[in-house]
C-alpha cells in the first residue's frame, strides 16, 4: 500500500492559508512547488489538516477554458512585463497569496524571467539574461500604480485591474516623481493625481 | 515456387481492375462489389506483409526499401508497371486508414510514389516528429491535414508558455506545396494572426478550419478566414484562446455567404439527438435537466456537469438506451469538496447504458465493487477515463487502493484504447494493465505506484501502447530505460514531478538517438537553492518522442533537448 497517501495527499500541500505577509519572500525555503510540496506534504500532515483548497498545479485535470468558463469570481487580469512581446493573463481568485501569485507570473514568463533570492531572504524577479531586476506593480480600480505586495492580499485580489513588472530602474524614476501612490497617501487623500499611464 | 507473393498480388490485381471496370466504378452493385473489394484488401494486405518480411521492414520504421535483388526476382522487373497508374491508385483508394496506406508505400518505388501522389488525408500526430517540408514534398494534393501540437498535459498548464507547437511552418509549407488544401486540423498548437492571414488567402478551395485548443490568435486572424475564404463550409472552434477584439470579425462574412453550414465558437453544438453538450451550464435546475434529458431517448453522447447528481444520471440510464458517449464534468474544483456523482451514478449508468463505450467522469469516490460491476456490464469501453479528485484516494468502503476495480477493467473491456486511472493505485494495477490492456494505446497516470516496477509493467505488456504520460509517481530512471526500443513504437512519453534524474535521461539520448529528450526546467537555478542531501537532481518535465527531423531549432531556453 502506498505510503504517500497516508493522511494527506503527496503533492498537494500548505500553500493554502492566506499569506498576509506585506513581502514577497516565500513561506518555504523552496520555490519549486511541484517538488517542494512532496517534501512538505509531510510537514502539512502535522501542522494542519488538508484544507479543502489545497491543490496541485494542473489538478484536477480540467482545461483552463473550462475553469475559467465556471468560476464566477474569476478575477482574470492581464499581466505585462516590459520588454517582453507578449501578454499574459491570471487568474487571481486562483492563487493563495502573494507568493504563489509569484510563481506563477514566472511560470508564464518564464523564458524572460528568472527568480532570485535576495539577501533579505526575499524573492525576485529578475530578467533571465540581465539579471535586472522586476518591480511588479498594479493598477488599482481608482487607475493607481501600486506596489505589488502593500497591501493584504484579499485586498488586492479585490481591487487589482492589471499587472506590470516594470524594470527597476523605470520604477525608481515614477516613484521619484511621486507617481506612485502609498496606501497611507491614499488613505490620507494627500496624494498628487499621476499622469495616466498606458 | 509456383505462386508467391508477387504472383498473387498480380492476380489480385487484375481482379480488382476488371471488378471496378465492370462494376462501372465505386457506388454500382454495391453489395456483391464491397465483398469482392474486402477479399482483394485482405489478400492484397497479405501480400504486403510477405513483401515487407522480405525486406526485414520492421512495424514503425518508415524507412522506404530500395527494391532488393530478391524483391526484384519475386515481382518480375516490370511487374508494376503493367497496370496503369490510374488503376493501382484507384485501388489504393479504397484504403482510407492512413496506417494501410503508409504500408502500401513501404512495398515498393512505385507504390510509394502512386499512393503519395494521391494521399488526400494526411495526419501528423506530433508537429515535430517530421519536418513540415517535407509532408508537403511527399504529399502534394493532400486536401485534409491534421496537425497537433503540444502534450496533452500542456491542456492542464503543465507545459510553460513558449515551449513551442507553432502552427506557422505548417502552414508556410502547405501554402508552398500543397495548394488544393480544402481542411486543415489543428489541436493544441500556436496559432498567430498573421500564419491565419495566410492561409485565407493560399488555399483557393479551402472550406473548413478546427482549431482546438489552440492559442495565439485573435479575432483579427479569424476576420481574415471570414473575409477571404470564399468557399468556408466549416469553422470550429474549441476551447481556444483567443484574444478578443470585438465582434466585428463576423461582419466579415460576406452577404453573399451562402456556403458556411457549421459554425462553432460556443459551448453548445449539436442537435439533441446526436449529442448534447450542457457542461458549460451550472445555473441549470438539476430537476429540469433531467426532466429534458428524459426526452432525449436517442441521445448518444452527453457531456454534463456534477450536479446533474446520481439521481439524474439514473433518469439518463433509463431514458438513454443509446447512448455511447457520456462524459461528467467537476462543478467544484476542491479536491476535499463535495460532488453530487458518486460511484452509485456510475453504476447505473452501466446498467441502462449497454452501448456506452467512451467515458469521462470526475467524482469525488469510488469503489472496487462498483468498478467490477461497470467492467462486467460495459465490455465494450474503448475510452474509459476515470478523475477521483482527491489524489490517491482509497476505495472508500473497504479503504484499500482501486486497483482490483481498474483492472477488472482491463480485463473485460478487450478493446480498450484509451485510459485514465486514478485514486490509491499500487504497482499491481499496472501488472493487470500490462497483462489486459492489449490494445491500450494511451494511458494517463497521475499520483500512483509504489517503484519502478509499475511502469516496466506497462511498458513490457502494452504492445500497442502509443501514448503514456505520467505526473507525480515514483517512477526513476529504472523505469525510463528498462525498455528503451520501445520508444522507438511509441508517439511520445511525458513525466513530470517522477523521480527521473539528468543522469537517466543522458543515457537514454545516448541509446536511443532516434528520440528526442526535452527536458523542461522551468525552474532553472532555484533547484541549486535547495538541500541536495546527495542526491542526483531530479528531472521537473521530460517529454520523449521519436522524431525523423531531429533536435527542434524552435525550443525556448527552459527546454534542453539532449
Amino acid at each position: 500500500m502506498s505510503t504517500s497517501s497516508a493522511e494527506s495527499s503527496p503533492a498537494v500541500s500548505g500553500l493554502d492559508y492566506d499569506d498576509t505577509a506585506l513581502t514577497l519572500a516565500l513561506p518555504g525555503s523552496s520555490t519549486d512547488p511541484a517538488g517542494a510540496d512532496r517534501k512538505r506534504a509531510a510537514h502539512a500532515a502535522h501542522d494542519k489538516p488538508p484544507s479543502s483548497k489545497a491543490r496541485a498545479v494542473g489538478w484536477p485535470p480540467v482545461r483552463a477554458y473550462r475553469r475559467n468558463a465556471l468560476r464566477e469570481d474569476a478575477k482574470l487580469v492581464k499581466v505585462a512585463v516590459d520588454g517582453a512581446p507578449y501578454l499574459r493573463k491570471v487568474d487571481l481568485a486562483a492563487h493563495d497569496g502573494y507568493a504563489d501569485l509569484l510563481c506563477a507570473v514566472h511560470g508564464m514568463f518564464a523564458s524572460c524571467l528568472a527568480i532570485r533570492r535576495g539577501a533579505d531572504d526575499g524573492t525576485k524577479l529578475v530578467d533571465s539574461i540581465t539579471d535586472a531586476e522586476y518591480v511588479p506593480t498594479y493598477e488599482d480600480k481608482d487607475g493607481d500604480w501600486m506596489l505589488v505586495g502593500d497591501v493584504p492580499w484579499k485586498m488586492f485580489v479585490e481591487s487589482c485591474k492589471r499587472i506590470r513588472l516594470m524594470k527597476s530602474s523605470e520604477a525608481v524614476n515614477l516613484f521619484h516623481n511621486q507617481k506612485f501612490v502609498t496606501p497611507g497617501q491614499k488613505s490620507a487623500g494627500t496624494y498628487v493625481p499621476q499622469l495616466k499611464t498606458k | 515456387m509456383g505462386f508467391g507473393p508477387g504472383r498473387s498480388q498480380s492476380f489480385f490485381l487484375v481482379l480488382a481492375a476488371a471488378r471496378s471496370e465492370k462494376l462501372g466504378g465505386r457506388g454500382s452493385h454495391v453489395q456483391i462489389g464491397y465483398e469482392w473489394q474486402m477479399c482483394f484488401f485482405v489478400c492484397l494486405l497479405i501480400s504486403c506483409w510477405f513483401l515487407g518480411e522480405r525486406n526485414n521492414l520492421e512495424t514503425g520504421r518508415k524507412r522506404i526499401p530500395s527494391c532488393s535483388s530478391s524483391s526484384k526476382a519475386v515481382l518480375g522487373e516490370g511487374t508494376m508497371t503493367y497496370f496503369p497508374e490510374e488503376v493501382v491508385e484507384h485501388i489504393f483508394s479504397f484504403l482510407p486508414a492512413q496506417r494501410d496506406r503508409n504500408t502500401v508505400s513501404l512495398v515498393c518505388k512505385v507504390w510509394y510514389e502512386i499512393e503519395r501522389l494521391s494521399r488526400r488525408s494526411v495526419f501528423v500526430g506530433n508537429c515535430y516528429a517530421v519536418r513540415a517540408e517535407r509532408v508537403a514534398l511527399r504529399f502534394p494534393n493532400v486536401r485534409a491535414l491534421t496537425v497537433k501540437g503540444k502534450p496533452h498535459f500542456a491542456d492542464f498548464n503543465l507545459v510553460p508558455p513558449d515551449w513551442g507547437g507553432y502552427a506557422g511552418p505548417w502552414i508556410e509549407a502547405a501554402a508552398r506545396g500543397c495548394v488544393g488544401l480544402e481542411e486543415l486540423r489543428m489541436k493544441r498548437m500556436v496559432v498567430s494572426d498573421e500564419s491565419l492571414e495566410l492561409l485565407s488567402r493560399s488555399f483557393p478551395r479551402f472550406r473548413a478550419l478546427v482549431l482546438i485548443s489552440c492559442e495565439g490568435f485573435s479575432t483579427d486572424g479569424l476576420a481574415a478566414i471570414a473575409s477571404h475564404c470564399k468557399l468556408l463550409s466549416e469553422l470550429d472552434l474549441q476551447e481556444n484562446e483567443v484574444e478578443d477584439r470585438g465582434p466585428r470579425w463576423l461582419s466579415c462574412f460576406p452577404d453573399s455567404c451562402t456556403s458556411l453550414v457549421s459554425l462553432n465558437f460556443a459551448c453548445i453544438k449539436g442537435e439533441v439527438n446526436a449529442g448534447l453538450n450542457l457542461s458549460y451550464a451550472p445555473t441549470l435546475d438539476a430537476s429540469d435537466l433531467t426532466k429534458m434529458i428524459s426526452r432525449c431517448v436517442k441521445l448518444q453522447r452527453l457531456w454534463v456537469l456534477d450536479c446533474i447528481s446520481d439521481k439524474g444520471l439514473q433518469v439518463v440510464a433509463s431514458s438513454c438506451k443509446d447512448l455511447q458517449e457520456l462524459r461528467v464534468f467537476p462543478s467544484d474544483f476542491y479536491v476535499a469538496g463535495y460532488s453530487a456523482v458518486t460511484e452509485e451514478g456510475l453504476v447505473a449508468i452501466s446498467l441502462g447504458c449497454p452501448k456506452l463505450n467512451s467515458l469521462l467522469y470526475f467524482c469525488h469516490q469510488m469503489t472496487n465493487a462498483a468498478l467490477i460491476t461497470v467492467a462486467k456490464n460495459c465490455p465494450n469501453f474503448t475510452r474509459f477515463r476515470l478523475c477521483i479528485l482527491e489524489p490517491g484516494k482509497p476505495d472508500v468502503m473497504t479503504n484499500q487502493p482501486l486497483d482490483e476495480g481498474f483492472g477488472a477493467i482491463v480485463r473485460e473491456c478487450k478493446g480498450l484504447r484509451r485510459l485514465s486511472i486514478s485514486g490509491l493505485l499500487t504497482d499491481k494495477v499496472f501488472m493487470y494493465i500490462g497483462k489486459y490492456a492489449k490494445q491500450l494505446e494511451m494511458l494517463s497516470i497521475a499520483f500512483a505506484g509504489d517503484s519502478d516496477k509499475g511502469m516496466m509493467h506497462v511498458m513490457n505488456g502494452c504492445k500497442n501502447l502509443r501514448k503514456l504520460e505520467i505526473r507525480d509517481s515514483p517512477f526513476g530512471d529504472a523505469a525510463l530505460l528498462g525498455n528503451v526500443a520501445k520508444y522507438e513504437t511509441m508517439r511520445s512519453l511525458w513525466m513530470s514531478s517522477c523521480n527521473v534524474t539528468l543522469k537517466g535521461c543522458q543515457v537514454l539520448a545516448s541509446k536511443m538517438p532516434m528520440l528526442n529528450i526535452e527536458v523542461i526546467n522551468e525552474w532553472d537555478g532555484c533547484n541549486e537553492m535547495e538541500e541536495n542531501h546527495g542526491e542526483l537532481p531530479k528531472v521537473e518535465k521530460l517529454y520523449v518522442y521519436r522524431t525523423t527531423a531531429g533536435a527542434r531549432d524552435d525550443a525556448p531556453n527552459f527546454v534542453k533537448i539532449l
